[in-house]
């Protein structure tokens, strides 16, 4: 693309030994609803160009959001002035090779009266199907998202697609009595099916009904199982996969450290990343630093086979590049039914959203089951509030009970139910 | 472009519209062990315009902020107000405004440093660090800044240019202790730019000996034993605390779809000692971290007084949220990107000092304990809330004991609120707040130590 190619003659001519370019352009219509009712549409045109600047092993990156040559001249000046400044460290580097390669998804376009129709339909069946409902806050966009990569060793990589985003917020209200709220996010390519047939939301909406009326446990404390729903497993695997990132392996911290092809986890876990699933509709075929991503596993059957790196985080660590940096996670199901795995439950909680904070780098966490439920004697006993959670990420991870046969598809990532326990529940 | 030049395009205004140019500027270095592994700068700017038309709002904005595509811009908002309000047929009235202007510039008056200065700093900082404690597993320097530069006009005769910038300085150390690895941090910086806080790196080598001493005792800590429990939520805690647990469940838009608060107005929701307020610009004669002296709508902000001895008296809200509700406006309508359409927001949430001297609150307990710094929290419509707490000791006979590890603490604002028999006469602001809701925006929360009962996690 010629914004690239003059941002790269740009950066080479005044100075640069190596560079690399990345810039993407994304057209985006977005429909609102506040409090239960449609009130904004938006669109919106947006550039994110990002320019790296290599001297002497060096490197400064500038991000900017427009593409006028006086914009980019001037970024130029300035990210060159500030590589030669910077720390040297042989880590800073760009790919080899002269990888040229352009994805072209299928896309459906932007079509905004289906999108309000969808939003309609949706307060109308809400309405119709949940008493009591109320839908905090909605957004429905369509994302036209065109990528564009280009180093000096030749590199050229450049994709372009197109999906709906769909965001909801929700909670009960009757009388005085409020639930908590959940969420639930989806990506889909494109609007068939209606927003309240996507993903858990059907089941959320009935949680959350539920939680109008939630009891407190009745013991003080005890140690316990827990299941936790696909949409909560969006929250907690990304705790987990913080110690495969740059940053806790960089920094010594992280538990996994020259545990590659040993067994790190319980041996039911097989977690991949698929940036180019055929089953998500979420796509990621190249990362920042010009690496092809691939669909690959993350832990197989328990046994750690890739880190998250990008390519400095590889070159820093002596480790490999990852096969992404975390994009499209799916795991692998179990072999029991959700059903069954309440029915083998003594004592426990479903927990169905976690309200916590990132775990300590030893992995003990605590935090509060929200829109979740009591379990005794295999059986839902009622919806529970004011319950705190905590317990150790790691040994969670190393000593999975169950893991169930369905999975949710959010359209960025597959997720089963998992049972654990050792958990401590007050 | 400048605000004069935004003022051309006002007599293009066929009805209630608002037009933003803004520019944000970051730059990021980061640290990690010693590695450089962060060193950029992201400027995101443009133009943005919002039509209000019969109860709907058309958006649109672009990068670039030349004539034609203020035009083009302005056009496409009120296009898609209207073809918005075609499909949804709502009649709903107009929305109020005024007329006033306001200037702010909060930029350093000072020389500024480069990149090369600021990298030379961190560097001193970990040099320091690993020199003086050469038993620390890991160490991490950050530094953020965030220019915030707004010129705003709207169809009422609201003008207002502003830039605030905010710079935080993150010091993080890690150790490890029988194979289990811990940390703890300290933040510095607010309301400023590098140079309004940061000049000679030597300056903060005692901080770096506390946050050491801090992880030390946390490695040697105990868990907390879960449950609900006597506690002193030292100042550092307070402002998450008024942020969290009331902060958001007072936001209008909140309030309108049915959180809690809604029930509560008039109503006793906590104990005589609490008076709690959204500050808009000052406190005490002092600027406060996040001022805003024109929201992103054109209206005059006004302090909320959300909560007066113990009684919930209002929420902070928008233009339209304001009439929707019947009360007077806020003025907490804030964007964060020129992108970004305007959302009710907290400003500088804080519950007030009282009388108390912290000494006596924590010779008070029996057996309980001191928490001494927050770390991430969520609200619910609820009001239940939560916060991570990553130090904190036990309060034995009146005296403070055994450090703790890590633990959450949570409550029901409205419950919670009511225990509290003791509020400190300090008054301790964070600067380095930032709220996630829908966008991510910076905030200022504040408040003094208080005494109060609250469910701890741990084993």
């Amino acid at each position: 693309m010629d914004v690239l190619k003059k941002c790269l003659e740009g950066l080479k001519e005044k100075g640069a030994e190596k560079a690399e370019v990345n810039l993407t352009r994304g057209i985006k219509e977005e429909m609102n609803i506040h409090s239960g009712e449609i009130s904004l549409l938006r669109s919106l045109e947006e550039y994110h160009l990002e320019m790296t600047a290599l001297i002497d092993q060096k490197k400064d990156t500038i991000k900017i959001n427009k593409i006028d040559d006086a914009s980019i001249q001037e970024a130029i000046v300035e990210v060159i002035e500030n590589a030669k400044n910077s720390e040297l460290d042989p880590a800073n580097d760009i790919p080899v090779g002269e990888v040229q390669k352009h994805y072209e998804d299928p896309k459906t376009g932007a079509d905004i009266e289906k999108m309000h129709q969808r939003l309609t339909e949706l307060i109308r069946e809400v309405h119709r199907d949940f008493e009591n409902l109320v839908i905090e806050e909605a957004v429905l966009e369509h994302l036209d998202t065109h990528r564009y990569y280009e180093n000096s060793n030749g590199a050229s990589l450049s994709s372009n697609g197109d999906l709906y985003n769909f965001m909801i917020m929700f909670f009960a209200k009757k009388g005085k009595q409020t639930s908590s709220f959940n969420y639930t996010v989806q990506s889909t390519r494109d609007l068939e099916k209606t927003l309240l047939d996507m993903g858990s939301l059907k089941n959320l909406l009935k949680e959350s009904i539920d939680h109008l009326a939630p009891e407190e446990i009745n013991e003080n404390k005890f140690t316990g199982e827990v299941i936790v729903t696909p949409g909560c497993m969006n929250e907690v695997v990304p705790f987990l996969l913080a110690h495969l990132s740059n940053q806790y392996l960089i920094s010594g911290i992280s538990k996994f450290r020259d545990k590659i092809n040993q067994k790190a986890l319980d041996e039911k876990l097989t977690l991949r990343t698929e940036p180019d699933s055929q089953e998500l509709a979420v796509k990621d075929y190249f990362g920042q630093d010009g690496f092809i991503q691939r669909n690959d596993d993350i832990f197989k059957n328990g046994v750690l086979k890739n880190y998250l790196l990008n390519y400095y985080g590889a070159l820093k660590t002596g480790y490999k590049r990852g096969p992404s940096t975390g994009a499209n996670l799916v795991i692998e199901p179990g072999t029991e039914r959700f059903q069954e795995m309440i029915k083998s439950m003594d004592q426990g909680i479903i927990l169905s959203r976690f309200s916590g904070g990132m775990p300590a780098p030893n992995g003990d966490f605590s935090g509060i089951a929200k829109n979740s439920y009591y379990v005794e004697g295999g059986e839902i006993r009622y919806p529970i509030k004011e319950t705190m959670i905590s317990g150790n990420i790691f040994t969670m991870f190393e000593n999975i009970k169950e893991i169930s046969k369905e999975r949710i598809n959010s359209g960025q990532s597959l997720m089963p139910y998992f049972k654990f326990d050792n958990v401590v529940i007050s | 472009m400048r605000l004069e030049d935004l003022k051309v395009f006002q007599n293009s205004f066929t009805e209630h519209t608002e037009l933003r140019l803004q520019r944000n500027s970051t730059v990021s270095l980061s640290l990690v062990h010693g590695n450089l592994v962060r060193n950029e700068k992201n400027t995101s700017s443009g133009i943005s315009s919002r039509v209000y038309h019969k109860g709907i709002f058309g958006f649109a904005s672009s990068p670039k902020i030349d004539e034609n595509t203020v035009k083009e811009v302005l056009g496409k908002s009120k296009e898609n107000a209207y073809l918005l309000s075609n499909l949804e047929k709502r009649k709903k009235g107009a929305l109020p405004g005024e007329s006033f202007e306001v200037l702010k510039d909060f930029s350093t008056k000072k020389q500024r440093v480069s990149r090369k200065d600021m990298i030379q700093f961190l560097k001193t900082l970990y040099q320091y660090a690993s020199k003086a404690y050469p038993d620390l597993k890991s160490t991490t320097f950050v530094i953020n800044n965030l220019d915030m530069e707004k010129s705003l006009i709207t169809s009422f005769g609201a003008a207002g240019y502003s830039l605030v910038p905010r710079t935080v300085l993150m010091m993080n150390l890690s150790l490890e202790k029988d194979g289990s690895t811990y940390d703890t941090y300290e933040v510095f910086g607010g309301l400023g730019q590098f140079e309004d806080f940061f000049d000679k790196p030597e300056a903060l080598f005692a901080e770096i000996d506390q946050i050491y001493k801090k992880v030390c005792e946390k490695s040697e800590g105990v868990y907390p034993e879960a449950g609900y429990k006597d506690v002193i939520l030292d100042s550092k805690l307070a402002g998450i605390l008024a942020h969290e647990a009331i902060g958001h469940t007072t936001e209008a838009d909140l309030v309108k779809s049915g959180s809690m608060a809604k029930d509560f107005l008039g109503e006793k929701v906590a104990s005589d000692l609490v008076t709690l307020v959204d500050f808009a610009y000052e406190y005490d004669s002092s600027v406060c971290p996040v001022p805003v002296y024109m929201d992103d709508e054109g209206t005059r902000p006004r302090d909320a007084v959300i909560i007066k001895d113990g009684v919930l008296k209002t929420f902070m809200n928008n233009k339209e949220l304001s009439v929707d509700l019947g009360h007077e406006p806020t003025g907490n309508a804030r964007a964060y990107a020129f992108s970004d359409e305007p959302l009710v927001r907290m400003r500088n949430t804080a519950i007030l000092p009282g009388e108390d001297c912290l000494k006596d609150m924590i010779a008070s307990i029996e057996d309980g304990y001191y928490l001494t710094k927050p770390s991430n929290g969520q609200a619910d419509s609820t009001s239940e809330f939560m916060f991570g707490v990553p130090n904190g000791y036990e309060i034995k006979n009146g005296k403070i004991a055994r450090a703790i590890k890590d633990t959450t603490i949570s409550g029901v604002a409205f419950d919670m609120l009511k225990t509290i028999t003791m509020v400190s006469d300090q008054m301790y602001w964070s600067n380095a707040g930032m709220c996630g809701k829908k966008q991510m925006i910076p905030v200022g929360m504040g408040g003094p130590a208080v005494k109060c009962k609250i469910n701890l996690g741990g084993r």
